[in-house]
């Protein structure tokens, strides 16, 4: 499957503790008992995540829909690049 | 051990227990204004032991111990006793307390509301609280402690921890002249930090240990800063007191909730103050504004 193709998930909603302070939303995880304060547009990428698992041109096509964003045609690249970012930090895994 | 002292500050029964009698003999002292206790069991036990069997007569040398024990701490000489007894006490809440989040500031309670100073050492953070907490300022200040704020995880209110004020340095003349010695421990001199001396929090801090307040105000001093004010950001403030609480990580979801919640209601301030009139002034302004 193609890199573009793969699916993500996001941890399951109660394992996840998600606050938002002002620009940065602080994320408790229950499971590794870790915080993260996460920077735009991770914290969107998590809930766009939430109704199911996407690849990132759909997971660019959910923020699009829900966001004013200026120049679509670079959020699939810009929506990888923070999935890997989400999977180190162990927030999101790969189907 | 042979020598051993009892008493409660805030919500923590300390057991203090040494091998020698002297630095017993200072806390009792020091402490004598504070509930004794009779029976109940201790909840932070320390204790002041000889470095090695033999120093407990021969060029007496102190280590720290208790449930909670630091296996590098360089022994101390018996003269530095008393601070080697709150330095343990010290580190058994820091390690070992859950009932609450603490957090390593200073903090002070006006009208049922508090303002709650972080900041590194030498920051200025407790020589501003005991300047308030004597009644230095404008207004009229209650020492809710010196060494930890200790944050509520249910309610969010603060507990009064008023531990003795360890005054360091400079901050030591200036208070000398202010309190009677009866509120001032030995002078401790040559230790890392310098010339420590302990002051006895004043009567209405001991008394009035029970009285939980609200925070009102999350305040970053910075002794010999750039005098002015900065607000800072709920994030920036969370990063901070993460920073600073010994026993956030332990408390796993507990510690996030209660410190979110804390940096999302209270608004947060940096100030930079180059004299302790220039610092007070500030805080009673900020104070002013903040009014409902």
């Amino acid at each position: 499957m193609p890199a573009t193709q793969q699916k993500w998930l996001t941890a399951s909603a109660d394992r996840l503790s998600i606050v938002t302070l002002d620009a940065l939303t602080a994320v408790y995880d229950r499971a590794s008992g870790q915080t993260h304060l996460l920077a735009q547009p991770l914290p969107e990428i998590l809930a766009a995540l939430q109704s199911g698992p996407a690849n990132a041109a759909q997971i660019a096509a959910r923020l699009t829909a829900d966001f004013d964003i200026a120049d679509s045609a670079d959020v699939p690249a810009r929506v990888s690049e923070c999935l890997g970012e989400l999977l180190a930090m162990g927030l999101v895994s790969m189907r | 051990m042979s020598h051993m002292h009892h008493m409660r500050v805030g919500p923590v029964r300390f057991r203090v227990a040494s091998h020698w009698a002297g630095p017993i003999a200072e806390l009792r002292r020091l402490y004598a204004d504070y509930p004794a206790l009779s029976g109940e069991a201790a909840t932070a036990t320390a204790r002041i032991e000889a470095a090695r069997p033999w120093r407990r007569w021969v060029r007496p040398a102190v280590h720290i111990g208790g449930d909670y024990t630091i296996p590098d701490a360089l022994p101390l000489p018996l003269s530095q006793g008393l601070l080697a007894a709150e330095m343990a006490m010290n580190l058994q809440v820091a390690l070992g307390w859950r009932q609450h989040l603490l957090l390593h500031a200073s903090s002070v309670e006006r009208g049922g509301r508090a303002i709650i100073m972080v900041g590194a050492s030498g920051s200025g953070k407790s020589t501003l609280a005991a300047q308030l907490g004597e009644g230095l300022g404008e207004g009229d200040w209650r020492l809710l402690g010196d060494e930890f704020a200790m944050l509520g995880l249910d309610d969010g209110q603060l507990s009064p921890f008023p531990r003795l004020i360890s005054l360091k340095n400079e901050a030591i003349a200036a208070m000398e002249r202010l309190v009677p010695a009866a509120r001032l421990g030995p002078a401790i001199t040559g230790t890392p930090k310098g010339t420590i001396r302990h002051l006895v929090p004043r009567a209405d801090a001991i008394a009035r240990m029970d009285e939980r307040a609200t925070p009102a105000l999350l305040l970053f001093p910075t002794f010999g800063g750039e005098p002015g004010l900065r607000p800072v950001a709920p994030s920036e403030a969370f990063m901070r007191l993460t920073d600073s609480s010994t026993n956030y990580v332990a408390l796993g979801e507990a510690g996030f909730a209660a410190l979110t919640k804390l940096v999302r209601d209270v608004p947060a301030v940096a100030i930079g103050y180059a004299s302790g009139e220039q610092g007070m002034a500030a805080v009673e302004a900020l104070w002013a504004d903040l009014r409902p």
